[in-house]
């Protein structure tokens, strides 16, 4: 009886594990391995060697549309007249968004509230709302359906050991 | 007068019976035409356009006698010329504004037209042909205010009076009370025609600023899309294609300069309101922070204006420009193909078109000034596109 017991604690203990990181699995991944502040432009083009390059930073990949944002300056050095801000090497990704070809549904994302601001960024597509993780540098634009417009990921909180001493 | 004494009906007198009878009922004002058969006493009524009313009985000697003012030869004069004739005795007809001793106001040659347009809006209070001066000319007493009081220089007066009085006069009746009890309504066709005649302003008579200001038709703000807004926004296209293919293309977008026509046919509403503004919280403050948007809804997609009628009412030609630049720039949001572009991504696909030099100055500044998302796209659209070469 006693066996049967833990037996049956064991199942419902394992249901719950199962259930909890299928959920993670099925979030989906729109970091196409990049890394930020750390993959270069020559990281990217070596990875997507056959993708549809538009213009410096804009990729046309086969799920969707990569918009990146390469740093300007040669770690913090001062160049253009203008301070530097990150102690990453020139062309590192600072910044991008991805826009999904076919878009998950906001569902799909298990996002925790307590974890994300809500903000309507886009003042000329007043529709839109984003949902922005400060700390982690992530921010999810949906469409009034609940489709993922684009996620864009940029230097959050975490980031700061890597900034230039003199930058802001 | 009625009960409260103000004046509801006048009479014009010659050789000592009713020549003519103007009435108010309400707004409403009218003057009717009696016309006495001197050899049979039969009695003709005509409405002030010369409309035939009825008569009280017929020629014992069954002649017709018509329907025209029996005092006018001719048919020339048009308008409220056949009025006046019946002012005065003799058979010339006048033009109404002609001041040809046909009419006469205290004894001065006046215009008919003014001394008609003075008896319909009560402004004489009673002609009386009866009584002349030394010339034998009919004497018209000056118009009272309502306490009783003559008012001086009846002229001045006058001059304050309106451009056409036969316009004035119709346009009364245009507006004049349906539920009026008066059995001879006219034609509202006829007066319609009447009024779109061209105003023949009476230059005898001098038009103040403040009657001009009340003649004159109020203006009404309207800002409103122009017919060609297309054609205008593939003109803006082709002034600057080379940008717009480059930008399309670092948007990611699969349109280009010369698929931007379908991009355009794209949207199914383009529309002036403030109403989506108001509900997104936009341009609240002062001034225009955003002069469109881009919506999409069940598939649909939108563009609105913000209105700005003051701009319109200014400089029309320059106002549709602007809301052609507004539309060119909202199609770059509708330019992906499954839903739109955000204004990050719109500042992105500038910053890639971007030097690195400008890129960082750019990035610099938006940061500094803490620039709102789609600014760097609407200022570089600003520089390659809409003020190119100013």
């Amino acid at each position: 009886m006693r066996k049967t017991k833990l037996a049956m604690l064991l199942l419902v203990c394992e249901i719950i594990v199962s259930v909890i990181t299928s959920s993670a699995q099925a979030q989906p991944d729109m970091r196409h391995g990049i890394t930020l502040l750390r993959t270069t432009r020559f990281d990217l083009e070596a990875k997507y060697p056959n993708s549809d390059q538009r213009a410096v930073g804009t990729y046309v990949l086969p799920d969707g549309i990569l918009l990146v944002d390469f740093y300007e300056f040669d770690r913090c050095k001062p160049s253009y007249g203008l301070k530097p801000t990150w102690d990453v090497p020139k062309w590192a990704v600072e910044e991008y968004t991805f826009i999904p070809t076919t878009p998950p549904m906001f569902n799909d994302f298990h996002l925790d509230p307590i974890h994300f601001r809500t903000e309507r960024e886009s003042p000329h597509v007043p529709d839109l709302i984003s949902y922005i993780n400060d700390i982690e540098g992530v921010d999810y634009t949906f469409n009034p359906d609940g489709t993922l417009n684009q996620v864009r990921y940029f230097p959050g909180t975490r980031s700061g050991n890597h900034r230039c001493p003199q930058g802001d | 007068m009625n009960q409260f004494g103000v004046k509801q009906q006048g009479m014009v007198f010659a050789d000592g019976g009713i020549l003519a009878k103007q009435w108010k009922n309400g707004s409403f004002e009218k003057v009717r035409w009696e016309h006495t058969n001197p050899a049979t006493g039969v009695i003709w009524r005509t409405d002030d356009s010369g409309t035939l009313l009825g008569r009280e009985e017929l020629d014992p000697l069954g002649a017709e006698m018509g329907k025209v003012n029996p005092y006018t030869s001719g048919s020339g004069g048009g308008g409220t010329g056949g009025d006046c004739e019946g002012v005065h005795v003799h058979t010339q007809q006048p033009a109404a504004n002609d001041v040809d001793g046909s009419c006469y106001l205290n004894g001065v040659a006046a215009p008919c037209g003014t001394v008609m347009n003075m008896l319909n809006h009560g402004g004489a209070t009673q002609i009386d042909l009866s009584k002349t001066d030394d010339m034998g000319r009919p004497q018209v007493r000056e118009p009272k205010t309502p306490d009783g009081v003559e008012i001086a220089g009846i002229w001045g007066k006058l001059k304050s009076l309106f451009k056409n009085p036969r316009a004035k006069e119709l346009s009364d009746r245009l507006s004049a009370d349906s539920s009026t009890e008066d059995p001879y309504e006219p034609d509202p066709q006829e007066l319609k025609e009447a009024l779109d005649k061209p105003i023949i302003v009476n230059s005898d008579i001098h038009v103040s600023e403040s009657a001009h200001a009340s003649s004159d038709r109020p203006t009404i703000p309207t800002d409103t899309l122009p017919t060609n807004l297309r054609e205008r926004v593939l003109r803006i296209r082709d002034g600057c294609a080379e940008y717009t293919n480059n930008y399309l293309r670092a948007l990611g977008s699969g349109y280009n300069s010369l698929t931007f026509g379908a991009l355009y046919d794209r949207i199914k509403t383009i529309e002036i309101s403030s109403e989506p503004y108001a509900k997104a919280g936009l341009n609240t403050g002062e001034g225009m922070s955003y002069p469109g948007l881009s919506t999409t809804n069940n598939n649909s997609r939108q563009v609105y204006i913000y209105p700005d009628e003051r701009t319109a009412n200014s400089n029309q030609e320059f106002r549709w420009n602007k809301i052609a630049e507004t539309v060119f720039f909202e199609l770059f949001h509708h330019a992906n193909s499954g839903s739109t572009y955000t204004d990050q991504a719109m500042d992105n696909a500038a910053l890639n078109l971007m030097s690195a030099k400008d890129k960082a100055a750019t990035k610099d500044q938006a940061h500094r000034d803490k620039w709102r998302n789609g600014t760097i796209a609407n200022r570089a659209f600003n520089a390659n596109c809409f003020n190119r070469g100013k």
